[in-house]
C-alpha cells in the first residue's frame, strides 16, 4: 500500500512518528518549506489509508553539465511501517523524477555507521563515491559516503567511478 | 543617499551591530551614544537605540524614539528601514511595518520599498493592498513577474472570500493571466503562469478544466512528479464527477501499480458512486447495472491478487475496505444483501491477510481499521480462526535468527486485545500475559525492532491497570512503578526504539521527575516544529515542579522557535513570489496561521510572562510591563482564546484498544485543550489584573484609563476564576491515559486558595485606589489582618499527605506535595508582588489624604505595617 504524494506543510505537525527515529534529524521550518516550494516532486510522502504518515522522502535536482543530478536530502520510513519496501520504492520513485529531468546520476550522504542503510542503497545498485571528513557534526560528529548510481543519460557509469581518497566536508558544495 | 554614503553609514554602524549580535546591548549603547554624539542626525543610530532598548525590555523608551521619527514626509535610508523593521518585528508590531512602507514610497517610490511594502501587505494578509502595490511595480519596472503577484493577491482574496472569488476576483484573474499570457507568453523555464492558471481553475471549481489542463503537454513543467500528475487528473475528474473515466483510468493504471493505495480506493469509491446514481431505480436493467458493477470489482480485485500472489498488500486489503464502503452506503443495492459470493466473507479474508502479512510489523495497522467492522459472531470467528493459527506457528520449528514466530505473537495479542479479550481476564491470567512478554522482551538476540513493540505492548497493559484503579481512588501505581523499571531498561538497552523513551517521558511527567525528562527530551533530540507538536508531554511539569528557573528556559526556547518558525515562514512566502512559486504560497499562509494561533505557543508566552514576573525580576516597575504584557504600549493584539488552535500530535504513542477507547481519546483531547486554554487564560487575566494595579503608579498613564483598566481587569479575573470553580471542581482528576498530555492540575491550583488570596489582595486594591482618590482613608479590614492572612497562608502550605499514623506513604506519595508546594510558592511570591504595589499606590495617593487620621487607625502607616 505504497501511494506517493507530493509533501503538503501541514504534514510538519503529524510526522512525530518518522522523525523521532534516531536517524532522523528534525530542521527549522525553513528547510522543509524550502524544498516543499522549490523541489516539490522531490519531496514525497508515503501515507498510510489511517492517514498516518509511513515514510517520506526529500530532495532535489542541482549541478551543471555532468554534474546536473538527483540528491537525496533525507529519506526516512516510520518504525511500524519498516520490512515493506517503503525506501527502495521511494529511491525507486525519485531516481525516475531525476530520469524524468534528465540527471546524469543521483546521489546522496550516509552516516558511515549506518550500515543498514548503506546495504540497502547497495542492494539498489549504490556505490560509495568518496568517504566526507566531518560531515556530520552535533552531538554526533561522524564522517559521511556519497553514494551515487548512475542514471541513463550516464551509461558508462562515470558518475560512480569511485574517487578513491576521502574528501573533508568544507571541499564539498 | 548615494550608494558612497550608505556605505560610510554602514561603516559608522558596525560596531552598533557587533555589539546588538554578540547580545553586549551596553556595548551597542555606548557605540550609538558615540556615532550620535558626532553625528547627532543619524536617523539610523537613533532607530538601533530603539533596537536596542526594546531588545532589553525596555519598549515604552523604545517606542518614544521610534514614533519621533516614524513619521509621514520622513525619508530614510535603506539602512534607517532595516532597523525600523527589526524593531518593529521584535516588539510584535508587524502592521507598524505595513504604515513605515507606505510613508517610504511616498517619498521614494524605488522598486526596493515598493517590494517590501508588498511584502509586508502579504505578511498582514492585505490582499487587496498588495494586489495594487503588485500592479504597481509591474507599471513602474515592467517585469511580469510582478503582474502575477498581482494576480496571485486576487486569488489570495478569492480564498478569503470564496462567494466573492467565484463571482468577480477570479475572472478578473483568469482575464488578467490570459491578457498577459497572450501578450508575453510563458516564461522560460519557469512554471509561475502555469501554476497560476491553475490555482484560477482550482479556485472557480472547473474540475474538468484543471483535469484537461493538467494533461496538456506543458504541465509536465508544474513541480509535480510525472504520476503525481496522472493522480492529480483522476482527483480532478472524480471531482468533477466523471466516476466512468476515473474507473477506467484506475482500473488500467492499478494492473501496471498494483500496490497503490490511492488507485484501489479510487475504483471502490468510483464504483459506489456509479452504483449510486441509479440506487433509486427500480428498473430491472438498472438492478443488474448495479450488480454488474460490484461484480466488475470482485472480478477485478480478484484478477490482480492472481497476479500478485501475495507480494502485495493493496490488492488483499481492498476486499475489506470494499466491504466497508458497501457497508456504509445509505441505501442498500437492490437484491444484493449479501456481498460474500462477489467479496469473500471478511472473517476469511482477514485471517488471509493474517496468514500471509503477519511477519510486516504493518500488519495489525492494516487489520485494525476493519476490526470494528465486525459483528459479535464474525469477532468470534476471527478470533477463534486466529487461534488455531497462532497455535498452527507456535508449534512449528524455530529457526535461528528468524523472529517470525514473535510476530505471530505480537499480531495475535494486539487483535485479541483490541477486540476486548484482554478486558475478559482474571488478574492473574493478565499477569501470566504480562510475563509472557517479558520473557520474549529477554529472549536472547531479541531484534530491536520486536523488543520495542512487545515493550510498548506491555507498557500499554500496565498503563491501562494504573488508569483503571482510578476508577476506585486506588492507582495502581505499583504496576506503573514496574512499568517504569521495563521501559527504563528498554531505553537503557535497546538503541533504535524511541516509543519507550517517550512513553516514560510520559510518564515522568505524572510524577513530576524533571531530572529524567531533560535527559529523555534530549535523548529523543526534540527539537524544532516537535517542541510545538510533542510540547504538551512536558509543557507545564517544570512549573508544577517547582523548577521555575527550567520552565523559564523551556518556556523561553519554545517561544525562540516560534518567533524563528514565523521569520522562516515569512522568508519562504517572500522567496515563492520572487520565483513564481504560486501553488505553495496559499498553504504556507494556513501554516503560518497555525502556528501563530497554537495554543501551545500561547500557554508558553502567558506562563513565562507569570513565572518571570513572579520570579525572576525585581525592579517594579519591569514587573508591572512584563504582567501586563507586550501587547499593551503597542495596543495591536489581545489575546483571542477563541481563535487558538491545536497543534499538538497525539499520534506518537501507538494504542491498541477497544472501540470505546477512540471515545475516550477524543474527549481527553478535547478536555486537556479546554484546560490548557483556561489555565493561561487565568494566569493571563492574574498577570493583568496585577499589571494594572501597577499601572496605577506610571505618570504617563492617564489617572482615568489606569482605573479603569483596573476595574476591568480584576473584573475579568475574577469572572474567570469563578469560572474555573465551576469547570474544575476539587475532586476531578487529570486525564490518566498514556496519550494524554502531561496534567496542568488546574483543579489543584484553582482548589488550593492561593488564586482567591490573589483575587482578594487584587479587589482590594480596586477598593484602596477608590478610598485614597476621595481622600480618605482606607480600613484596616481592607486587606484583613496578619492573622488572617497568616491562616490563609498556613492553609497554603499545608501540602502533607493525610494519614493515620503508622500508615505507610503510597508509592510516588511526594508527586501531590511537590505539586502543592510548587503552587503555594507561586501564590506567596504572586502576593509579596501585590503587597508591593499596594504600597506603592499608598505612597503615591496618600498625598491627597488628609492627615488627620480618623480613629480606626494610621492609614498609609497601617497598611506598610499589613504588608
Amino acid at each position: 500500500m505504497t501511494t506517493l504524494r507530493p509533501f503538503d506543510v501541514m504534514d510538519l505537525f503529524k510526522f512525530n512518528n518518522v522523525n523521532l527515529d534516531i536517524n532522523t534529524e528534525t530542521y527549522g521550518f525553513q528547510f522543509y518549506l524550502h524544498y516543499m516550494v522549490n523541489y516539490p516532486e522531490y519531496y514525497q510522502v508515503a501515507e498510510h489509508p489511517n492517514g498516518q504518515i509511513m515514510a517520506y522522502v526529500m530532495g532535489k535536482i542541482e549541478g551543471r553539465e555532468t554534474e546536473w543530478h538527483g540528491h537525496v536530502t533525507a529519506l526516512s520510513v516510520a518504525h511500524d511501517y519498516r520490512r515493506l519496501g517503503l525506501a527502495a520504492y521511494m529511491m525507486e520513485f525519485l531516481e525516475k523524477t531525476s530520469e524524468a529531468r534528465k540527471a546524469y546520476f543521483v546521489d546522496l550522504f550516509v552516516r558511515i555507521s549506518n550500515t543498514v542503510a548503506i546495504s540497502l542503497y547497495e542492494k539498489l545498485g549504490y556505490v560509495v563515491y568518496r568517504e566526507i571528513i566531518g560531515y556530520y557534526t552535533g552531538d554526533r560528529d561522524e564522517n559521511a559516503y556519497d553514494m551515487r548510481k548512475s542514471l541513463s543519460r550516464d551509461p558508462e557509469k562515470i558518475a560512480m567511478i569511485p574517487l578513491g581518497f576521502p574528501v573533508h566536508s568544507r571541499d564539498v558544495d | 543617499m548615494s550608494k558612497a554614503e550608505l556605505t560610510v553609514l554602514e561603516r559608522r554602524l558596525r560596531p552598533i551591530y557587533d555589539g546588538l549580535d554578540s547580545q553586549n546591548y551596553k556595548k551597542a549603547l555606548a557605540e550609538i551614544e558615540k556615532v550620535l554624539r558626532k553625528h547627532p542626525n543619524t536617523n539610523a543610530a537613533k532607530v538601533l537605540k530603539a533596537l536596542t532598548l526594546i531588545r532589553l525590555d525596555r519598549t515604552v523608551e523604545a517606542m518614544e524614539i521610534l514614533d519621533a521619527i516614524d513619521v509621514p514626509g520622513a525619508h530614510h535610508d535603506e539602512l534607517t528601514l532595516q532597523a525600523f523593521i527589526h524593531c518593529y518585528k521584535d516588539s510584535n508590531q508587524f502592521k507598524k511595518v505595513v504604515t513605515l512602507y507606505e510613508r517610504a514610497i511616498q517619498v521614494d517610490p524605488s522598486e526596493q520599498n515598493l517590494t517590501q511594502l508588498f511584502m509586508a501587505y502579504s505578511r498582514e494578509r492585505m490582499y487587496k493592498e498588495q494586489q495594487k502595490i503588485g500592479l504597481r511595480l509591474f507599471k513602474d519596472f515592467g517585469q511580469a513577474p510582478y503582474y502575477y503577484w498581482s494576480v496571485m493577491s486576487l486569488i489570495l482574496q478569492a480564498n478569503e472570500n470564496p462567494e466573492l472569488g467565484k463571482k468577480m476576483l477570479l475572472p478578473l484573474a483568469d482575464k488578467m493571466c490570459q491578457t498577459q499570457i497572450k501578450k508575453a507568453g510563458y516564461s522560460e523555464g519557469s512554471s509561475a503562469e502555469l501554476e497560476i492558471q491553475l490555482l484560477i481553475l482550482e479556485g472557480q471549481e472547473k474540475w474538468k478544466e484543471c483535469a484537461e489542463f493538467v494533461d496538456m503537454p506543458q504541465a509536465a513543467a508544474l513541480p509535480l512528479a510525472p504520476y503525481n500528475l496522472v493522480e492529480k487528473g483522476m482527483e480532478y475528474y472524480m471531482k468533477a464527477g466523471e466516476f466512468e473515466k476515473v474507473y477506467d483510468l484506475a482500473t488500467e493504471a492499478v494492473q501496471k501499480l498494483p500496490d497503490n493505495w490511492n488507485l484501489w480506493k479510487l475504483i471502490v469509491e468510483t464504483t459506489i458512486k456509479q452504483v449510486e446514481k441509479l440506487i433509486d431505480s427500480e428498473k430491472k436493467d438498472d438492478i443488474e447495472i448495479m450488480h454488474s458493477h460490484v461484480k466488475k470489482l470482485g472480478e477485478l480485485i480478484e484478477k490482480v491478487q492472481q497476479t500478485v500472489n501475495y507480494k502485495c498488500r493493496s490488492p488483499y486489503i481492498v476486499s475489506l475496505f470494499s466491504m466497508q464502503s458497501f457497508g456504509k452506503m445509505d441505501k442498500k443495492i437492490p437484491d444484493l444483501e449479501d456481498f460474500t459470493p462477489i467479496l469473500g466473507t471478511r472473517v476469511e479474508k482477514m485471517l488471509q491477510y493474517v496468514e500471509h502479512f503477519y511477519k510486516k510489523p504493518v500488519c495489525y495497522t492494516d487489520l485494525q481499521m476493519f476490526l470494528h467492522d465486525m459483528s459479535a459472531e464474525e469477532k468470534n470467528d476471527f478470533l477463534e480462526g486466529l487461534s488455531t493459527w497462532i497455535n498452527k506457528v507456535s508449534t512449528a520449528d524455530e529457526v535461528p535468527g528468524d523472529e517470525s514466530k514473535v510476530w505471530a505473537i505480537i499480531l495475535t495479542e494486539r487483535c485479541r486485545r483490541a477486540l476486548g479479550q484482554n478486558e475478559k481476564m482474571s488478574p492473574a491470567e493478565l499477569r501470566s500475559l504480562f510475563q509472557q512478554f517479558i520473557a520474549q522482551i529477554a529472549a536472547k538476540d531479541r531484534g530491536e525492532h520486536a523488543q520495542g513493540v512487545l515493550a510498548n505492548f506491555a507498557t500499554a497493559h500496565l498503563w491501562e491497570a494504573y488508569r483503571k484503579e482510578i476508577k476506585l481512588l486506588n492507582h495502581d501505581l505499583e504496576k506503573f512503578y514496574e512499568m517504569i523499571l521495563l521501559l527504563e531498561f528498554i531505553a537503557s538497552t535497546n538503541q533504535t526504539d524511541p516509543l519507550c523513551k517517550l512513553s516514560l517521558l510520559r510518564a515522568y511527567a505524572d510524577l513530576c521527575a524533571t531530572g529524567r525528562i531533560t535527559a529523555l527530551q534530549k535523548s529523543l533530540d526534540i527539537k524544532a516544529i516537535q517542541l510545538d507538536t510533542l510540547g504538551h508531554m512536558t509543557f507545564p511539569v517544570f512549573e508544577t515542579s517547582g523548577r521555575f528557573n527550567l520552565a523559564i528556559i523551556q518556556n523561553t526556547q519554545l517561544c525562540m522557535m516560534y518567533e524563528q518558525a514565523d521569520k522562516e515562514i515569512q522568508d519562504c512566502i517572500a522567496q515563492a513570489y520572487r520565483n513564481g512559486k504560486f501553488s505553495a504560497i496559499a498553504r504556507m499562509t494556513a501554516v503560518s496561521n497555525k502556528m501563530k494561533n497554537s495554543a501551545q505557543k500561547t500557554a508558553c508566552e502567558v506562563m513565562n510572562r507569570y513565572l518571570s514576573a513572579i520570579f525572576v525580576l525585581d525592579d517594579l516597575d519591569q514587573i508591572i510591563v512584563t504582567l501586563w504584557g507586550d501587547d499593551d504600549p503597542i495596543g495591536e493584539k489581545r489575546i483571542d482564546w477563541t481563535q487558538l488552535q491545536d497543534t499538538r500530535d497525539f499520534n506518537a504513542l501507538p494504542y491498541t484498544e477497544t472501540p470505546e477507547y477512540d471515545n475516550l481519546l477524543d474527549d481527553m483531547k478535547r478536555r486537556t485543550f479546554k484546560e490548557l486554554i483556561d489555565i493561561s487564560e487565568l494566569r493571563s487575566c492574574m498577570c493583568r489584573a496585577m499589571g494594572a494595579v501597577g499601572r496605577i503608579l506610571h505618570e504617563n498613564m492617564d489617572p482615568r484609563l489606569a482605573r479603569i483598566q483596573l476595574k476591568v481587569t480584576v473584573m475579568e479575573f475574577r469572572k474567570h476564576l469563578e469560572y474555573c470553580y465551576t469547570e474544575y471542581p476539587s475532586i476531578l482528576i487529570p486525564s490518566k491515559l498514556p496519550q494524554s498530555p502531561a496534567p496542568l492540575h488546574l483543579s489543584q491550583w484553582v482548589n488550593s486558595g492561593g488564586p482567591q488570596m490573589i483575587l482578594d489582595y487584587l479587589e482590594a486594591a480596586v477598593e484602596l485606589v477608590d478610598i485614597l482618590d476621595r481622600g480618605e482613608h482606607p480600613e484596616k479590614t481592607l486587606i484583613g489582618s496578619r492573622t488572617e492572612m497568616a491562616t490563609k497562608l498556613i492553609k497554603l502550605i499545608d501540602v502533607q499527605p493525610k494519614r493515620t499514623e503508622g500508615e505507610p506513604l503510597p508509592p510516588f506519595w511526594i508527586v501531590d506535595p511537590i505539586i502543592k508546594s510548587s503552587r503555594a510558592l507561586q501564590t506567596l511570591a504572586t502576593v509579596q508582588i501585590v503587597l508591593r504595589l499596594l504600597e506603592q499606590i499608598v505612597i503615591k495617593l496618600a498625598k491627597n489624604v488628609p492627615t488627620a487620621v480618623p480613629e480606626s487607625g494610621k492609614g498609609k502607616g497601617k497598611k506598610r505595617k499589613n504588608s
